[in-house]
């Protein structure tokens, strides 16, 4: 079976602090898989060093059985709320349109199909009517579902999301779960940050759980949830 | 054989940069390095308006840069708290601006039949030279209260500093606590403005600051450490610029202090790898 | 023609500083403008200092190198501990003071001029001509300049999507191969080229009035990019032209009235801007507790009726309420305002 993301040995560390150590993945392509952990546990961290954005000390990480850089494209990725600049200059479809670039590469522009992707996308979405407006005027929902529709134009093979469903009102939840869960069908693999675990195992199929190292991972069907769940929210021992 | 003009500069430039060295520590603290820049660029209109009105008198030249001062940061926070827009966009926009409206009332000085050459351009780039006894009574006199005021408010300031929290549960509003640090710092700014100049005062507020961070512990501490080392290159600037003729007073003490700002990270990154290598 | 020359020199160096000004704001760099412009005269006066002639194409390379090296380093001490703003306000000040003390030193020998160079005053601007084998085609300032401009808007046209992207979502941007760093140092090349070209106009602090006011000015008028950016070219059009008018009116420094007509714009669109002025909102917020009072009005009467406790009545709201048909002249609550109370979620049960 191959893996969507499988991580050896991966550390990462904030000036002299070490927040990762020695961390392993290996989760499956098809599979829709939360990562879990307390606040502070890395779990954005690990996200990010994957994905080379954050230097690593150690470690090797792999998409799909190649590097990164020959993946690039097939993988998309939804930054946490508070990462983004909510009052930029900046309307939905140019955020979805965004999508089609990692393929087009500098200096091209987005062409006809693109924008007919986006047009799509913006439809799967629901927020086809508001296409024109600024996302400063959008709620956390709707902006919420911005980013999705830009992963969508992107058509890519992995989803990684850092805490899709923070501050989103029921309704973007319901619809975010529902579109994930059709890309899922079609054989995507979707990565998530998640909070809640009251709906962990009706929204997921695969349990990452991390506090500064791997605490545990697997199909939720073979895992004691709670029993890992406790484990991953422990106080972390310094002893190795 | 030092004479009685270097004796001045020497004077002042002691008392100045222990003043702006220990006050600096509350604003690189604060986050707030570039807010002294915003004030200090911003007393300039303060100067020339005071001048229009009173003519020389330092007292009233410091007033009015002081009012300036306090004028251009209460502006910086009020906008920023009413935009989207960054409180570093903000106070660059408030800096020049402000820069620029003193030039054009300095241009406008200049022009009057009763003043001829002011001088008010060593306000710019700092003129130590031109620096009286009177001025040293001035800087003394104000100096000394603020001193004062820092040290009996020495709870607040600390608060202000590091425990907003403490401040609400005295009932004490951290906006006004704000408004106060922030004349004492535009009062040291503006007499700090004859020696040092509108441009170059505000490194003289933070390079000190920023040299005790990794030697101190407390805050205490850092404003002693902060307030002795801008004093030091007070003296050895004022000292370098006798003994050469062409070299600037001002400019000299801040870039003394940039410079030890810079040596005491250095030799602080070495101790710090040192110790971590024996500890292994 | 002089004259022409002149508006035309200031309208061009405004909009040329506006322009990257404008993008170093939206990527939260506007410090670093700060910093550039303090921080070139360094590279400038070392330069001179070495080739010795003022118009050598070689000062550019100096000022651009010095601006460069200034992001660099300041990005060098944030790895130190020390935050961004103590950074950058160190390495300006040493910079710039290193700057001053040279020039000071060897000012009696050279043409460099402490005033000239920090100061500017573009008055003087449609003297300094470039002649090209013994055409005249124009002043230095203006030619200058207009390369920065154009320079400026070519790299914006060209990477606009690259741009737009790396600004906005600088990681996502990155995972899909656009390195944020590669535009941030075209941004940091163009800023210190426009404020070399733009030093010898208006002087070292007022480019950083030209670099920030039109673009904060323009951000507060705007949600969309395109506006934005044409809002920035017009009030940098603007403040330069009204700025050198007044300034000749009154016959003081022209660059200080161009920074100070730009601040004046900005205030007035501060305080006056639909919908997100400061003045429009204080009125939606009247209007707001205007609707707030007369409803809390509207329950006294009702509860009044239940309980027949005193209360006291406000004549202008009473009015009011009559007048919007929420009450009848006996003061008895109508259909409209038991239909309001209910939208206002302030009544549950139909009230008899
Ligand atoms: N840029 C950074 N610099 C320094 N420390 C950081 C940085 N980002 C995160 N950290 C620290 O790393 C730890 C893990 O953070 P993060 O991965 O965001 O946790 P999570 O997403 O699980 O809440 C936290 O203790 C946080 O303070
Ligand atoms: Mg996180």
């Amino acid at each position: 079976m191959t893996m969507a993301l499988s991580v050896r040995d991966l550390t990462v560390a904030y000036n002299d602090r070490p927040v990762l150590w020695d961390v392993d993945a290996d989760i499956p392509v098809g599979c829709m898989a939360a990562i879990v952990g307390p606040n502070g546990a890395g779990k954005s961290t690990f996200i990010k060093a994957a994905l080379e954005l954050t230097t690593r000390l150690t470690g090797e990480v792999k998409f799909f059985g190649q590097s990164l850089a020959q993946v690039r494209t097939r993988v998309a990725y939804v930054p946490q709320r508070a990462a983004i600049d909510w009052d930029f200059p900046i309307t939905v479809e140019e955020v979805a349109l965004m999508g089609s670039y990692g393929q087009r590469g500098w200096l091209r522009r987005p062409q006809h199909d693109d924008r007919k992707r986006v047009a799509e996308a913006l439809e799967i979405v629901g927020l086809a009517p508001f296409y024109k407006r600024p996302i400063s005027q959008l709620s956390g929902g709707q902006q919420q579902r911005t980013f999705l529709a830009r992963a969508l134009v992107q058509q890519a093979d992995l989803w990684v999301l850092d805490e899709p469903f923070q501050g989103v009102d029921a309704e973007t939840e319901r619809a975010l779960v529902t579109v994930l869960h059709q890309l899922k069908n079609s054989g995507k693999t979707i990565i998530a940050v998640h909070h809640d675990l009251q709906t962990l195992p009706h929204y997921f199929d695969y349990l990452y759980a991390i506090n500064a190292r791997r605490i545990a991972e697997g199909y939720i069907k073979d895992l004691s949830v709670n029993e890992v769940v406790q484990q991953a929210f422990a106080p972390v021992g310094m002893s190795a | 054989m030092i004479d009685s003009v270097l004796l001045v500069i020497i004077i002042a430039s002691v008392i100045i940069g222990a003043l702006s060295g220990s006050l600096g520590v509350i604003m690189v603290l604060r986050k707030r390095s570039l807010l002294g820049d915003a004030i200090s660029h911003a007393t300039l209109p303060g100067v020339a308006i005071a001048y229009l009105f009173f003519g020389k008198d330092p007292l009233f030249l410091i007033a009015g840069a002081t009012c300036a001062g306090v004028v251009g940061v209460a502006l910086v926070v009020l906008i920023t708290n009413t935009t989207r827009l960054r409180v570093d966009v903000v106070m660059g926009m408030m800096l020049a601006v402000f820069f620029g409206v003193g030039m054009v009332l300095l241009t406008y000085i200049q022009k009057l039949p009763t003043t001829g050459q002011a001088g008010l351009q060593a306000f710019i780039f700092g003129q130590a030279a031109a620096v009286v006894w009177q001025d040293v009574y001035v800087i003394s006199a104000l100096g000394l209260p603020i001193m004062c005021v820092v040290g009996i408010a020495w709870p607040i300031i600390h608060a202000f500093c590091f425990d907003h929290a403490w401040l609400h549960a005295r009932g004490l509003s951290s906006f006004v606590v704000d408004l106060g640090v922030m004349f004492c710092v535009s009062v040291v700014i503006a007499m700090g403005l004859p020696i040092v100049g509108a441009l170059l005062m505000s490194a003289l507020l933070i390079a000190p600051a920023i040299a005790a961070r990794p030697w101190s512990t407390r805050m205490s501490q850092m404003m002693i450490i902060a307030g002795g080392i801008g004093a030091v290159c007070g003296v050895v600037g004022a000292l370098i610029s006798s003994a050469y003729a062409r070299i600037p007073t001002g400019p000299t003490i801040v870039f003394l202090s940039v410079v030890i700002a810079l040596l005491s990270h250095v030799i602080a990154m070495r101790f710090r790898s040192a110790r971590i290598r024996s500890a292994l | 023609m002089i004259l022409l020359d002149l508006f035309l020199t200031g309208l061009v160096v405004s909009v040329a500083c506006a322009v990257p000004g404008l993008w170093l704001m939206l990527r939260g760099m506007s410090m670093l403008s700060d910093a550039l412009t303090h921080s070139v005269l360094l590279g400038i006066v070392l330069t001179f200092l070495i080739v010795s002639d003022i118009d050598s194409p070689f000062m550019i390379v100096g000022a651009v190198a010095s601006g460069v090296g200034t992001a660099l380093f300041v990005e060098r001490l944030q790895r130190q501990n020390i935050s961004a703003d103590a950074a950058i306000g160190l390495v300006f000040a040493g910079m710039f003071s290193l700057a001053i003390i040279l020039i000071t030193v060897y000012a009696g020998d050279t043409h460099l001029d402490l005033d000239a160079v920090l100061l500017g005053e573009i008055i003087f601007s449609p003297f300094d001509r470039i002649v090209l084998g013994g055409v005249d085609i124009g002043p230095r300032a203006m030619i200058m300049n207009g390369v920065a401009l154009f320079l400026s808007v070519t790299f914006m046209v060209v990477f606009w999507k690259e741009l737009v992207f790396t600004t906005f979502d600088a990681t996502s941007a990155t995972l899909v191969g656009f390195a944020p760093t590669v535009l941030t140092t075209g941004l940091v090349i163009l800023s210190s080229f426009t404020v070399v070209t733009a030093f010898d106009a208006v002087g070292a602090i007022l480019v950083v009035a030209f670099m920030t006011t039109a673009p904060a000015s323009a951000y507060l008028l705007t949600y969309r990019l395109r506006r934005m950016v044409m809002l920035t070219v017009l009030l940098a059009v603007s403040a330069s032209i009204i700025g050198i008018w007044v300034a000749m009116l009154l016959d003081v420094s022209v660059s200080g009235t161009m920074a100070a007509v730009a601040g004046l714009q900005f205030v007035i669109i501060w305080l006056f801007a639909p919908t997100r002025g400061v003045i429009a909102r204080l009125i939606e917020r009247r209007g707001l507790r205007t609707e707030v009072l007369l409803l809390a009005q509207l329950m006294h009467i009702v509860s009044h009726k239940r309980t027949h406790q005193q209360f006291v009545v406000d004549g202008q709201l009473v009015r009011e309420l009559q007048a919007r048909g929420w009450i009848d002249e006996a003061q008895q609550l109508t259909s409209i305002g038991v239909r309001t109370l209910q939208q206002a979620g302030m009544l549950t049960t139909t009230a008899e």
